[in-house]
């Protein structure tokens, strides 16, 4: 094992390949940055460089610009509240309190230092684990992952912090909106009234760049409070008071623990394991809280668990790829092309007889997050003097780099539109106090969940029992509904305290 | 205290959850092998109304209507100061932007942003004329070096002949 470490990092070491690294690192962020464009859509552009480099330099890059996008995604969710990547709409939550309240540094130093500790750790999870755990992978058929969404569904209750009602009202609707488009089984079109550029369905980042971003612009357009507010929001200048404290630390450290584990195991699960595990690290770390009514507010557990936990599945979504040859995600599929372009079809021999290749990309992840770090915690002293532009100046600037996310993904205006369209949704929400996380969770998992019940009911012959008779369904079905049995109850017994008898209304009359 | 917006919320999600199910059941629900393409959105829909009741429900009872007619006596008596809000301001961004995505094809990006700049931040901020110019160039300079000489990401150019 270690003569392999000490293979890869000479490999990965070598001047070409550090730059290579660095490169698909700036990159990525700046990607990262702007919403809409994502790593995918770069990668598939650069795809074709890949001839003109040796594969291990080609993959090393092209990796850099993924896990680099994962954090610039973290910085424009603090700071302007547009997730830049799926997985980062759950930092918004408490990110964004957090940059409200004068501690942009210390969400994005959280995200930045916990994503380094949760890259490294899922790194060295992957060079040691990658073999049995590609079998993990294999034990998930439809009714595991039906069993696996329905699960992840049922965090939609600590996503929300008020109305539970609402919040699964939110769910409802997301799983709503994830039906728009064709249905793949039978090509039939569901809920698109005739437009074609519904026919795909509704794409996640025009959703979330209106639901966040555009919501928020108009909320901050109409609320004369709540636009002063913004503006008087001002950053310590020293990068030592601007970076998380003791304190922050103490309360870190344990979400960005179990945040590495949980995404590392979530990440090797194919179809969105990696954007369920940011959601389920913000939902365990608010279960396990001894002070949740903080979640929402600005807690930085809220920031610290899922940004590691989604770095650290970007480690884990590289095992299903290296060892068995299936992508976990569409950007594991690009890679998985890069690979196949030079003749080498990813699978169990990979580490036998392209060893080279193996540990040399394995271990420039481990740089790739060194130089995340050193690239990105400098420059916080700046990112933070954006939230100090006054609001009236950064909202068209911000208009302007939605416009061209949703414009990027289709060449199409009509993206555009429905991105304008669900921003004033997100609007409407806000005024009748709607949360849009649980409605983000539910469309995200959505369509895999419908994929994998129409699947196992179809194999089961229409019988339900089929999630009771596998283990590993039946486990996490059980345990959704005791999540949901310990919430209804809860609720009912602050109910049962809260509401006033017949007599108190009648003394008050 | 019962929220008024909880009503009107509920009795949206209520005919969007009847739209679901009346839509769906137009859609084949099952066939000889299992569910098909109506079947989840049905599944949806009756959770939708299922939930938009419960929400709505507290409204209806005879305990809750007189607690209405109590409250409602109460806060015209309190009178609480309501929070200052700029409908002209909510109402512009919201038709500029849309102005802005409908014309940004045969425009072209540029045009269209920088007329869209100008609009929000002259028309709606009352930005000065200086602020306005220089903010308005300097986010189209960065844009145009970002996306399309950098990036390459593909925007409409529209009529500006020398793209």
């Amino acid at each position: 094992m270690l003569e392999n470490l000490l293979l890869g990092f000479t490999i990965s070491m070598s001047l070409h390949n550090v730059a290579l690294c660095f490169l698909g690192c700036t990159l990525g962020t700046v990607i990262g940055v702007l919403p809409g464009l994502g790593p995918a859509a770069t990668i598939a552009m650069l795809l074709t460089l890949t001839y003109k480099l040796d594969l291990t330099s080609a993959i090393i890059m092209l990796s850099g610009i993924y896990y680099g996008a994962q954090y610039g995604g973290t910085i424009t969710s603090v700071l302007l509240k547009i997730p830049g990547e799926a997985s980062t709409v759950v930092t918004i939550i408490d990110g964004y309190q957090m940059a409200l309240q004068g501690k942009a540094g210390k969400a994005l130093g959280i995200a930045a230092f916990g994503s380094f500790i949760a890259g490294t750790f899922g790194t060295i999870g992957l060079s040691l684990l990658a073999p049995p755990l590609s079998e993990f992978a294999l034990l998930f058929g439809p009714a595991e992952y039906s069993a696996l969404m329905i699960f992840g569904l049922t965090l939609v209750i600590y996503l929300g912090s008020r109305s539970l009602t609402k919040a699964w009202l939110m769910g409802a609707f997301g799983l709503a909106l994830a039906t728009v488009g064709m249905d793949p089984a039978t090509t039939v079109e569901r809920f698109t009234f005739g437009s074609q550029s519904l026919v795909e369905g509704i794409n996640t980042a025009v959703l979330a760049m209106g639901l966040f971003g555009i919501g928020e612009i108009l909320y901050l357009a109409e609320s004369v409070e709540a636009r002063s507010k913004r503006d008087a929001i001002r950053c310590p200048t020293r990068l030592r008071e601007l970076l998380p404290d003791r304190q922050d630390w103490r309360r870190s450290l344990l979400p960005i623990s179990r945040g590495t584990i949980l995404g590392f195991f979530l990440g090797i699960l194919p179809g969105g394991g990696a954007i369920i595990s940011s959601f389920a690290s913000y939902a365990m770390e608010k279960r396990l809280s001894r002070t949740p009514h903080r979640f929402g507010q600005g807690a930085i557990e809220g920031v610290a668990g899922p940004e590691s936990a989604n770095n650290s599945a970007v480690s884990g979504a590289f095992i299903p790829l290296l060892t068995l040859g299936i992508p976990s995600n569409v950007v594991m599929a690009l890679l998985m092309g890069a690979f196949m372009l030079h003749g080498v079809t990813p699978g169990s021999f990979i580490m036998k007889e392209h060893s080279h290749l193996f540990w040399g990309v394995i271990t420039s992840m481990y740089i790739g997050n060194v130089i995340l770090l050193i690239l990105n915690v400098p420059l916080i002293k700046i990112f933070v003097k954006i939230i100090e532009i006054p609001y009236a100046l950064l909202s068209p600037m911000i208009v302007l780099i939605c416009v061209v996310g949703a414009y990027s993904l289709n060449n199409n205006s009509v993206d555009v539109v429905i991105m304008l369209v669900f921003g004033g949704i997100g609007y409407f929400m806000r005024k009748f106090d709607y949360e849009p996380a649980p409605l983000m969770l539910a469309f995200v998992i959505g369509d895999q969940l419908e994929k994998s019940v129409r699947q196992s009911l179809v194999i089961s012959q229409g019988s339900p029992m089929i999630f009771f008779n596998h283990p590993i369904s039946m486990v996490l079905i059980v345990g959704a509904l005791l999540m949901v049995a310990s919430s209804l109850l809860k609720t009912f017994i602050k109910k049962r305290k809260v509401l006033p008898t017949a007599g108190s209304i009648d003394e008050a009359k | 205290m019962l929220d008024k917006r909880n009503w009107w919320s509920g009795i949206f999600f209520l005919s969007l959850g009847l739209f679901l199910v009346i839509t769906s059941m137009r859609l084949s629900v099952w066939s000889e092998i299992g569910p098909n393409e109506g079947f989840f959105p049905l599944m949806i829909g009756v959770i939708i109304i299922g939930l938009s009741v419960n929400l709505i429900r507290p409204f209806l009872s005879a305990q809750a209507l007189r607690r209405r007619k109590i409250e409602s006596e109460t806060e015209e008596q309190s009178a609480t100061p309501r929070k200052e809000v700029n409908v002209f301001r909510v109402v512009s961004y919201a038709l500029l932007m849309l102005l802005y995505a409908v014309s940004m094809e045969k425009a072209g990006f540029l045009f269209a942003s920088a007329i869209f700049l100008l609009l929000i931040l002259k028309g709606v901020e009352r930005q000065s004329w200086k602020i306005t110019v220089l903010v308005g160039l300097v986010t189209l300079i960065t844009s145009y070096l970002l996306f399309f000489d950098f990036l390459r990401v593909s925007l409409p150019r529209g009529f500006i002949p020398w793209f």
